[in-house]
């Protein structure tokens, strides 16, 4: 049965179903009236670069798989049978198809305006009908590589994945989700088709579908659609759990590149049970808040660092990694050296104001209403929600408006910034 | 949808009026014909511009102000389009529908601040401000070699077009930065509020009459009205093929191939050399992702796009360093193969479907919808629903002409190396 959800605060109805196979899906239907075409569809499995050791479904040993091989999984699965390329059946709607593969998930999207039942049809099958052979790993093996290569040469990207490595000892987040030339070469078909029947499993999948779109029209499709194929939910899967020490593994790096501007990055590691906060949606609300407030424009720090021509760039951002969470600094330097003291001073003064505070809540309320006009954003929220969380968040303006500044300023006082990695990049000449 | 186009005397107001979205979203452009030498400065102006203003004193003023109307966005945007410098200005707001009355009505004078109220002291930018943008602005241009993607494009059109300015970068010149100062600056701003063309597009749920005494009672345009420049690119004929290479430390090769498209006419223009483009390198069911990545493994992102107004298509990949030159072999043969007719019905077909997907999708974002009217009123080209008929006419054999039409101008490689 459609369960029918309302997203409190901005007038939003969504629906959702959960299938006997254990397939959750979401629907974010357009307004009745709307005059809007388009559909957008995320169907995805909770299977990504995190899990590279898992027992496998047909054994009882826990097994370490090659680095990558959720992301080479991702490609390989547009391969079919009949040798008729995935992307051509979409583009004969003039559809949009595509995936990715981030550290917790593997995703296929489609975006289009024509066919909605045929184009859903298609994607729930080319997902369902793995089809690996040596000559086609062999291919793509050439093309991932060229993926890593173009990830190269991008020097902010070098930066990010030499802090990754020096910040996290066991947790995966160490290794980029495409993994390297020499795990890339040990992929087999044989190790696709296990990691594909172990985490395609549609109790460990979801659809999350929105736009122009009926969702009775929806559930009949992928009901239909699903009955072609074999598709068993798991029995529980048993991933490898990890333990991680809030100690960095190496504290400074220098790398070169051949840039003009310096980089750095830093990584602050802290422990996700000193918070006061239980509630992890809650907790992630406040903790970007403060960034939005400490770093954002309207901060002074911001204004001080553009007045006193310390950096040309720069981002602030946190990342809530389970029992870890950390908090990372990018500037792309003018005055690097300067820039680093001011900072560190920054941060062991960390403090909002109530009046700043209260104005960011209505800014970010007024944000949750303008989203609602945007059907790609909403599925792209739910299924980050769906990633993070595992369920959908209905009361963001809720808890948006239950932010006070007495629990911010007991958050910023958890906040310890001594547990850090560093890494500059300077120029190659 | 409903399009209303009123004469304000210094510019014309354009108003589409719309309830698919809760936000009113307002674009002011601003044009010149391009030369060089106005490039960076004009990008080093709408920094400026975003920085302060005399009534919001400093970047911190100026956002709380945004986020006090309830997260108005101001933005600025240059571009070079055709023989065109054009500069819009956006601001997005909620409809006052869900705000408070008068909400909008206040980003509106927002606006009308940071366009004509900048922070001028004795005919000059001020000191600090000058200096702040100038030293971001150098420290973005030095490092533009850093993406090698991005930088390799910059490179394939200066070498393909030298002397046009399809060849100008549109992220501007070290060189010139050097010679702005505060006061040539605002020379500049007087020049661009003063003589730059300008249309106003509003759009969102608004009565078309309180939006035309709102913007005659808040921004006070006096513009003198150039006639008009032809936006299209001449193309120099005389222009030889030619390979050239340049190397960098890198892993990749990076390709930027250049075609030239001699004599089309406007109709070639505007329908049949989109479907051309489509088939060729439009996305992941054209030839070049086909043959290049998919079926012989030498790179991951390939595609090729138009320039229409510069008559031109550029096709760029991140290849496999050292076999750029198999890429170009390829390329040459689907060039080749495109030219002599070899187009099937089934490609031409999902052309015309991907071009129709991408015009149902203009109505999904308010930014597209103001766009399309946009090139309308400056190119005269036909409205959607014209468009997307003629579209569907549009005939093998008259798709086949424009690959007859094309010339390669440049090879242009980017070459990886240790």
């Amino acid at each position: 049965m459609l369960e029918e959800i309302e997203l409190k605060g901005v007038d939003k109805k969504i629906y959702k179903e959960v299938l006997d196979n254990g397939l959750e899906i979401i629907i974010i239907p357009n307004e009745k009236t709307s005059k809007k075409k388009n559909y957008y569809f995320n169907y995805g499995t909770y299977y990504g670069a995190l899990n590279n050791e898992f027992v496998p479904f047909s054994s009882t040993k826990m097994t370490k798989f090659p680095s990558g091989i959720a992301h080479f999984l991702e490609h390989k699965m547009f391969e079919n049978e009949d040798g008729e390329s995935t992307f051509d059946l979409f583009a004969k709607t003039g559809s949009y198809v595509n995936a990715y593969t981030s550290y917790k998930t593997t995703c296929y999207i489609v975006t289009g305006n024509k066919k909605m039942e045929e184009n859903l049809e298609y994607l729930l099958t080319f997902v369902n009908t793995p089809y690996f052979t040596l000559e086609n790993v062999k291919k793509e093996q050439g093309i991932i590589l060229e993926e890593v290569n173009m990830n190269k040469d991008n020097p902010d990207y070098l930066a990010y994945i030499t802090l990754s490595k020096n910040l996290y000892k066991n947790l995966p987040y160490n290794i980029p989700v495409l993994g390297n030339e020499k795990s890339i070469m040990e992929i087999t078909k044989e190790k696709l088709y296990t990691c594909y029947n172990t985490f395609y499993r549609p109790n460990n999948m979801f659809l999350v579908v929105g736009g122009a779109v009926d969702p009775n029209r929806v559930v009949n499709t992928v009901v239909n659609t699903l009955k072609r194929f074999k598709v068993v939910p798991s029995k529980g899967i048993k991933k490898k759990e990890y333990k991680e020490s809030v100690k960095v593994v190496k504290e400074y790096e220098e790398i070169k590149a051949p840039i003009k501007i310096e980089k750095l990055v830093i990584g602050y590691k802290m422990t996700r049970g000193s918070f006061p906060i239980r509630n992890n949606v809650l907790l992630n609300l406040y903790l970007n808040m403060i960034i939005s407030l400490c770093f954002g424009a309207s901060s002074l720090f911001r204004e001080m660092t553009r007045k006193r021509h310390l950096v040309s760039k720069s981002g602030y951002y946190f990342q809530d990694l389970g029992d870890i969470i950390t908090f990372t600094v990018e500037a792309d330097c003018i005055n690097m050296d300067i820039y680093l003291k001011e900072l560190d001073k920054y941060l062991t003064n960390l403090d909002v104001l109530e009046d700043d505070l209260e104005r960011l809540k209505k800014v970010w309320i007024a944000s949750e209403v303008i989203k609602t006009d945007y059907a790609d954003t909403l599925v792209d929220n739910i299924v980050d929600d769906l990633i993070n969380y595992h369920k959908i968040v209905t009361n963001y303006v809720d808890l948006i408006k239950s932010i006070n500044i007495t629990t911010m300023k007991e958050i910023i006082k958890t906040l310890d910034f001594s547990n850090r990695a560093l890494v500059k990049v300077i120029p190659d000449n | 949808m409903k399009y209303i186009k009123k004469d304000q005397g210094a510019y014309n107001l354009h108003i589409i009026k719309t309830d698919l979205y809760k936000t009113i979203t307002v674009k002011i452009y601003f044009r010149e014909e391009a030369c060089k030498e106005n490039i960076t400065k004009r990008n080093f102006l709408s920094r400026i511009m975003l920085l302060s203003t005399n009534d919001y004193k400093t970047k911190v003023d100026l956002t709380k102000k945004e986020q006090d109307l309830y997260a108005a966005r101001v933005s600025i945007t240059n571009r070079r389009i055709g023989n065109f410098l054009d500069t819009s200005f956006s601001l997005n707001v909620l409809n006052d529908k869900y705000t408070e009355d008068g909400n909008f009505k206040e980003s509106l004078k927002l606006l009308n601040s940071i366009i004509f109220n900048p922070r001028i002291e004795n005919n000059a930018f001020l000191d600090k401000e000058f200096n702040t943008v100038y030293e971001e602005y150098k420290a973005d241009l030095n490092s533009i070699v850093e993406d090698k993607m991005s930088y390799a494009l910059i490179r394939g059109l200066e070498v393909s077009c030298p002397s046009s300015v399809t060849g100008f970068r549109a992220i501007g010149y070290s060189s010139d930065l050097e010679k702005i100062t505060k006061e040539n600056l605002y020379d500049y701003y007087k020049n661009f509020i003063n003589h730059n063309s300008v249309d106003i597009f509003v759009l969102g749920n608004v009565d078309e009459d309180i939006i035309s005494g709102l913007f005659r009672e808040i921004f006070k345009f006096d513009v003198f009205k150039k006639p008009p420049v032809s936006a299209l690119v001449q193309i120099d004929k005389k222009i030889k093929s030619k390979v050239v290479s340049e190397k960098i430390k890198a892993e990749q090769d990076n390709l930027v191939i250049t075609l030239n498209l001699t004599n089309l006419t406007d109709y070639e223009r505007n329908y049949p050399l989109s479907l051309l483009n489509a088939i060729l390198g439009g996305g992941t069911e054209s030839l070049l992702f086909k043959e290049v990545r998919e079926n012989n493994s030498l790179a991951y992102t390939i595609s090729s796009i138009t320039n229409k107004l510069d008559n031109l298509i550029i096709i760029r990949g991140g290849i496999t360093s050292g076999k750029s030159k198999d890429a170009v072999e390829i390329i040459k043969k689907i060039l080749k193969s495109l030219a002599s007719g070899k187009i099937s019905d089934e490609m031409l077909y999902k052309a015309k479907e991907f071009y129709t997907s991408a015009i149902d999708d203009i109505v999904e974002s308010t930014f597209q919808i103001i766009e399309s009217y946009y090139m309308v009123e400056l190119l005269g080209v036909d409205d959607i629903e014209t468009k997307r008929k003629k579209m569907l006419k549009v005939t093998k054999e008259e798709v086949v002409r424009v690959a007859s039409k094309i010339k390669i101008n440049t090879i242009y490689v980017l070459e990886g190396s240790e």
